[in-house]
């Protein structure tokens, strides 16, 4: 049964991902479990013809070779005793990949062509597009994929692709000596196994089953199970399917968080349109700036008041440049419309590298950050308006806030989430970061709340920067060279213009 | 091996691997197949899937074959005996035996002479103070004059072998068997149903064993015990039926047929012994008579021994070998009778330094070379071991690792070996090829001999054995030619005209196995037609000779390699008889024949008691089918089925064995509870045991817990722990003891922690693997734990696999018929470390 490989579907891609030039059959594994003698020559053979290395093993009262699946170890026996109507059974079952239908390894995979699933079912990783994310393990209902560090890659069962290609069965079928593994087309395995179930149901093993779960739509390997209806003792899940985080994020979050971002550099492009820029009649960029340098902050220096001092502006423009850097190298990683992002870095699997660097550097210019800022962030009573009226005056009806101290409530609003936020991707990424540590469950969780506050973070941000720029001429000023106009403070912030002054807004006499 | 010869003939699987396939019934006990022969194992799955075959596995653990089996029974290591002879009385009582088959294919009609008894747990004819039987009082009654074997084809004579196994087993009932093997009745019951619907000529079922049976104190008669069930229930000749022994190594069946222990010369003739001077009076020791003149005449095929042994002899002796000289017959060492050289007495011997021969005492062996075999990792009671090599001045070790053996002199100090320093003991260290650096064959349980092809070439300075026996022989010859020596001819005159002497080349070696002509052979009564001209490869053992005009190296083996090629080398798939015989794959002893004794799978007639399994048939004219056993043209009720024993027909009584000519069941030496059946008899009286201080026993109050050992699929032997970081290593990564969790609840053990394991000869350590595996069984009224733990491990190895050696602690207490210790069942004591 030689076969081209023809590709069906492929990881993270944006157009058409069929390649077929014509049909091919599934095929698939065929596991008796009622006449699997647990004697381990499939876990060897995987491991001589995959090449992988011998793994350091300890006796800690077990048949089964390891715990679970490893990045060097394929194909596990996996032993489990249970009694049953007062029978001990010894129940063993060969796991490995089990090549879904609808694989939510190759959903999740945020890599193109990283995860690819062949005309003929194998689905397969593509070590060369691999960037090693993890994410196909929190795709995978059934805990398969392994991080290899010493690939860099993720690493799984291939179907043994490169000989099945060539017309030859799997390693682990060819060692099988008992028969209990077979390999063909899919429909034979099937009818194999609903055969076998039939034999055993005669034989009086009633809840004997065939296990090729619908919830991901078949796999290529299908298990004769002699307790169908506690696959659990199998460690099986009962019902698997692409876990609801991985269609959340990848069909919910992704388009409304593109639609968001990009919706929110449109808003704010449109708001420039009809509003323009907001500028004290006496101008909010000093013609001639003056040099602040070590000058403290709060003070005035010449015509000019000093807002930012030398290390606030490290903090935040450290703040500033880590974040958009995690931005990017996440947008690439994140949707295949932004891949192009990382050429900027290096490649895709630089970005995986480096992502969790420049966002813990982030996280950690946000702390210092909260640190010096928070006594400027203290909240008052008038703030509370900024959550209703104060925002719609502000920004449509060019009013201004006359109780405005350093920073108005809606600064502090945006201060203070911006912390949050922080806090929350840094809690989030970090299974992320180390996908093999933490389980799945707290993966898939993570991995929505990366998302939805990367994607709140990025729209508040296209907003910080449009007020910060454009929107307040004056403000970027405040944040190179450190200082603003007094007419800029009058303006914007009246209570601590004149609380550095000693003037009153209205006094100002210096135009 | 002894029980299967002593009740059958011979002393091999009497069907083969592919012909499990064909069975209805498979009594896995005293085995673990799945576990120890995973490849064969693929024959029992065969016969579940498409004949609905049902399995039965009997062990006292929850085995990797208990897995895939349709039924398991828990039974107590050291009480088969009882849980076998509970099925027979079962299939007597219920009449749920083949009862035509019994009838004309076995002793059961025999009558017994009056002298026989079975009295409080003892046969007739035992003597205390030698622990041993005469077997005069067993004898069959014959008539006066004739001789003839008397018979009661009615089977109601009450001496009749019938009546007196009926009136033996009676004793076991199910509450008997519950009671000493701790299997619940109702689930004893079902094994008892499931095996027995085979006793008649529509069904057929196999029992399949190995070392599980025979590493005991009565490990004979455990087997003896299922012979006798198979014979009842006619399953024996028959395709899908038989007592299939399974092989513990993948050549043993190869090392036992050519002279592998010291009671045989190849091919199963005996060693000759001291009284035995000529080969007349060999005969005459030898030789089982043929009786005449009875209903069940027989060929009793060893009236043939004289063609065999001349030609072993020419083999061996070549030219030197002659009518005058007796064929040499002089040269061949006698052993000194009645004592016994199996190598554990060696061992005792060296441990002792001292040996008795028919001439007295004498000092014990001052030197020793062990080929391929590790004795301190696979003997019994390991101290032992170690303290015997201690007493030698040298001792050669031929293999291909550094083996517990080889390091003896610095075994740990658990072991109470002598300081290093202390030791004299010169140590040589040969490096062997494995098996797959040589060619060579490989003759497997079904008695198959089937040619390999070396795969590489053995690592650095390793040699190949047929290469250092090779150098051997001709150095060891040049000293005797150069020095004379006490007795030089043996040795001067051993035929070694290999074309390459110093490493004869295996294929050579098959052939002289095979045998070949030495003159011309004549058709014996057509003169004019010549069968095999000189020097040609001859057909089979058929065509051997008493008057030196063939040789022969092992007779059974003959046809291997005849002149159409070495057919050891064979691979046609072709079955055309569908009973997956393949007689055109490799060559299967005796001739080629595939199912032993298959007359027995036709009636009296000649005709199949199955014809869908016909072993072989009679048309009219001859059998076909497998090649017979029997000969091919003797029309049905002319012979006996059973044509290597004298009677001719399955024994269900035997009186050619050391320990009673019924099975009876008997504690193990060391056991948790006194024999319910005879108290003051509890273990077998006539079981083999040592004296020496090493050679001690526990009481069941210092020792409370059964203990067992065994293999792991995983793992070969005590090899794999060699390879460092190996896959296997990597599988299976290091010694364990397997506890029951109510024992381990009762003990505070968690599983995976530390556990120490003492019997009264040691202690050994390792990580606690807590299961619900071993049942915990009501014997004899009282609760019994069970513990066991796998062997593979030892001091030497690489770094990071050794371990503890299993057999530290195992008894050294043997069955009286093979010398195999009792490593399947002993006492010990268990605490957290």
């Amino acid at each position: 049964m030689s076969q081209q490989l023809e590709i069906k579907r492929s990881s993270a891609s944006l157009r058409g991902e069929r390649t077929i030039l014509r049909e091919m059959p599934v095929v698939a594994k065929y596991i008796d479990t009622t006449t699997c003698i647990g004697c381990k020559a499939c876990e060897v053979a995987c491991q001589e013809w995959n090449d992988l290395p011998t793994i350091k093993t300890t006796q800690i009262g077990s048949y089964q070779t390891l715990p679970s699946l490893d990045a060097n170890f394929w194909n596990l026996i996996k032993f489990h005793e249970e009694e049953v109507a007062g029978n001990v059974q010894w129940l063993m079952r060969k796991d490995q990949c089990m090549h879904c239908a609808d694989p939510g390894c190759l959903a999740a995979c945020p890599a193109p062509g990283a995860i690819v699933q062949y005309e003929n079912g194998i689905v397969d990783v593509n070590p060369d597009a691999c960037i090693g994310c993890g994410l196909c393990s929190t795709g995978c209902p059934f805990d398969v994929p392994r991080f290899s560090a010493r690939t860099g890659k993720m690493s799984k069962c291939t179907l043994c692709v490169d000989r099945v290609t060539v017309g030859l069965e799997p390693a682990c079928i060819k060692a099988c000596p008992t028969g209990c593994l077979q390999f063909g087309p899919k429909s034979e395995m099937v009818a194999l196994g609903n055969a076998r179930v039939k034999q055993l149901k005669a034989n009086g093993m009633t809840d004997a089953a065939l296990y090729d779960p619908e919830g991901v739509r078949g796999t290529s390997v299908v298990t004769v199970l002699a307790h169908g209806s506690h696959p659990e003792w199998y460690e099986l899940p009962k019902n698997p399917t692409v876990p609801m985080g991985v269609g959340i994020a990848k069909s919910v979050f992704k388009p409304l968080g593109i639609a968001a971002i990009l919706g929110a550099a449109g808003a704010t492009f449109l708001h420039f349109l009809r509003y323009g820029a907001k500028e004290p009649a006496e101008g909010g960029v000093a013609a001639k700036p003056v040099k602040s340098a070590g000058a403290k902050e709060d003070t005035v220096v010449g015509d000019q008041i000093v807002r930012h001092g030398t290390l606030s502006k490290i903090i935040h423009w450290t703040a500033a440049v880590t974040f958009l850097g995690a931005l990017f190298t996440g947008l690439a990683i994140w949707t295949p419309i932004f891949g192009w992002m990382a050429a900027l870095f290096g490649g895709l699997a630089v970005c995986r590298w480096l992502h969790p660097f420049l966002g813990s550097a982030f996280v950690a210019a946000m702390l210092a950050m909260v640190v010096y800022w928070v006594g400027d962030m203290k909240l008052t009573k008038g703030d509370s308006g900024w959550f209703g009226r104060k925002a719609i005056d502000y920004f449509f009806n060019r009013a201004e806030d006359p109780d405005v101290g350093k920073y108005n409530g809606g600064q502090k609003l945006f201060f203070f989430a911006a912390a949050l936020l922080a806090l929350l991707l840094l809690a989030s990424g970090i299974p992320l970061w180390f996908p093999g540590e933490f389980t799945r469950p707290l993966r898939e969780a993570s991995w929505l709340v990366h998302d939805a506050a990367f994607i709140l973070f990025a729209v508040a941000i296209v907003g910080h920067i449009y007020l910060g720029t454009a929107a307040l001429p004056g403000t970027f000023r405040s944040m190179t060279r450190g200082t603003v106009t007094k007419s800029w403070a009058r303006h914007h912030h009246p209570r601590w213009y004149s609380e550095v002054t000693g003037k009153s807004p209205g006094d100002d006499t210096t135009k | 091996m002894a029980s299967l010869a002593a009740t059958f003939g011979r002393g091999a699987m009497t069907n083969g691997w592919c012909d499990i396939k064909n069975t209805d019934v498979i009594l896995a006990m005293g085995g673990n197949p799945a576990e120890n022969h995973p490849v064969g194992f693929k024959w029992f799955i065969e016969a579940r899937k498409t004949r609905g075959a049902k399995l039965v596995a009997v062990d006292p653990r929850f085995t990797r074959t208990a897995a895939v089996a349709d039924m398991y029974a828990p039974v107590r290591p050291g009480s088969d005996i009882a849980f076998l002879l509970g099925i027979v009385r079962y299939a007597i009582d219920k009449k749920r035996y083949h009862e035509d088959y019994v009838k004309i294919h076995t002793n059961a009609p025999f009558v017994v002479n009056d002298k026989f008894a079975f009295n409080e747990g003892v046969f007739s004819g035992f003597d205390e103070a030698k622990h041993s039987y005469a077997r005069d009082t067993w004898a069959y009654e014959a008539d006066e004059g004739t001789k003839a074997y008397k018979v009661d084809p009615t089977l109601q004579n009450e001496r009749c072998v019938f009546q007196l196994l009926k009136k033996h087993v009676d004793r076991y009932t199910p509450e008997m068997v519950e009671r000493i093997c701790g299997t619940p009745k109702d689930t004893f019951l079902k094994v008892c149903e499931i095996v027995t619907s085979t006793g008649n000529a529509e069904r057929v079922g196999t029992i399949t064993y190995a070392l599980g049976w025979t590493q005991h104190s009565t490990g004979v008669q455990i087997i003896r015990a299922a012979a006798i069930l198979q014979l009842l229930l006619g399953n024996v000749g028959r395709p899908g039926g038989g007592v299939n022994a399974f092989r513990g190594h993948s050549n043993i069946q190869g090392a036992t047929d050519t002279a592998g222990n010291t009671e045989w010369l190849p091919g199963y003739l005996k060693t000759p012994t001291d009284s035995q001077q000529t080969l007349a009076q060999h005969y005459d020791g030898g030789i089982p008579k043929t009786l005449n003149g009875q209903p069940w005449a027989t060929m009793n095929y060893w009236v043939n021994y004289p063609k065999f042994m001349v030609s072993l002899l020419k083999a061996t002796y070549g030219n030197a070998a002659t009518k005058d000289n007796d064929w040499a017959y002089a040269w061949l060492p006698k052993v000194d009778s009645p004592r016994n050289f199996s190598w554990l007495y060696i061992f005792d011997d060296m441990y002792r330094g001292e040996t008795t021969r028919a001439g007295g005492k004498e000092p014990g062996p001052e030197g020793f070379i062990t080929f391929g075999m590790n004795p301190v990792g696979l003997g019994p009671n390991s101290k032992k071991m170690v303290a015997a090599l201690s007493k030698l001045k040298w001792m050669v070790v031929v293999e291909n690792h550094e083996t517990e053996t080889a390091q003896f002199w610095k075994a740990p100090k658990e072991y109470e070996g002598a300081e290093p320093s202390k030791i004299q003991t010169e140590v040589f260290l040969l490096p062997a090829a494995s098996f797959a650096e040589k060619d060579g064959t490989f003759t497997n349980s079904a008695r198959w001999l089937q040619w390999k092809w070396k795969a590489t070439d053995p690592p650095g300075l390793a040699k190949a054995d047929q290469e250092i026996v090779g150098r051997l022989v001709l150095a060891v010859k040049a000293l005797y030619k150069k020095e004379g020596g006490t007795f030089p001819d043996p040795i001067l005159n051993l035929a070694w005209s290999y074309s390459n002497p110093q490493s004869p080349d295996l294929g050579e070696a098959l052939k002289e196995m095979n045998g070949k002509a030495l003159a011309d052979l004549k058709d014996d009564k057509d003169p004019t037609k010549l069968i095999k001209a000189a020097g040609q490869q001859v057909d089979g053992f058929a065509q051997l000779r008493d008057d030196g005009t063939t040789m022969c190296g092992n007779w059974l083996h003959s046809g291997v390699y005849t002149e159409a090629g070495n057919n050891a080398q064979r691979r046609s798939t072709a079955d055309p008889l569908g009973l997956g015989m393949f007689h055109t794959w490799g060559f299967s002893w005796p001739a080629n024949r595939r199912i032993m004794y298959n007359r027995a799978s036709a009636d009296a007639e000649g005709n199949p008691w199955d014809p869908t399994r016909a072993g072989i048939k009679w048309n009219g004219e001859r059998w076909v089918g497998d090649v017979p056993d029997f000969k091919v043209d003797s029309p049905p009720g002319q012979f006996g089925a059973f044509i290597m024993l004298p009677e001719g027909v399955g024994r269900l009584y035997s009186p050619a064995l050391n320990d009673g000519p019924f099975p009876e069941h008997y504690e193990a030496v060391e056991a948790p509870i006194d024999n319910p059946l005879h108290p003051k008899v509890s273990s077998n009286p006539a079981s083999a045991r040592f004296s020496t201080d090493k050679d001690v026993y526990g009481k069941k109050e210092d020792f409370p817990i059964v203990c067992t050992t065994y293999r792991l699929t995983e793992h070969f032997h005590y090899w794999t722990q060699h390879q460092q970081g190996g896959r296997l290593n990597e599988i299976q990564p290091g010694f364990f003891i397997e506890i029951p969790e109510g024992l381990a609840r009762e003990k505070g053990i968690v599983n995976g922690s530390q556990v120490k394991v003492s019997s009264a000869r040691g202690s050994i350590q390792g990580v606690a693997m807590v299961t619900k595996r071993m049942p915990t069984l009501k014997i004899d009224g009282k609760q019994v734990w069970q513990i066991g733990f796998p062997i593979h491990w030892g001091f030497a190895g690489a770094k990071n696999h050794t371990g503890p050696l299993a057999n530290m602690l195992t008894p050294s207490a043997q069955d009286p018929n093979t010398w195999t210790p009792e490593f399947k069942a002993f006492q010990v004591r268990l605490e957290k470390a």
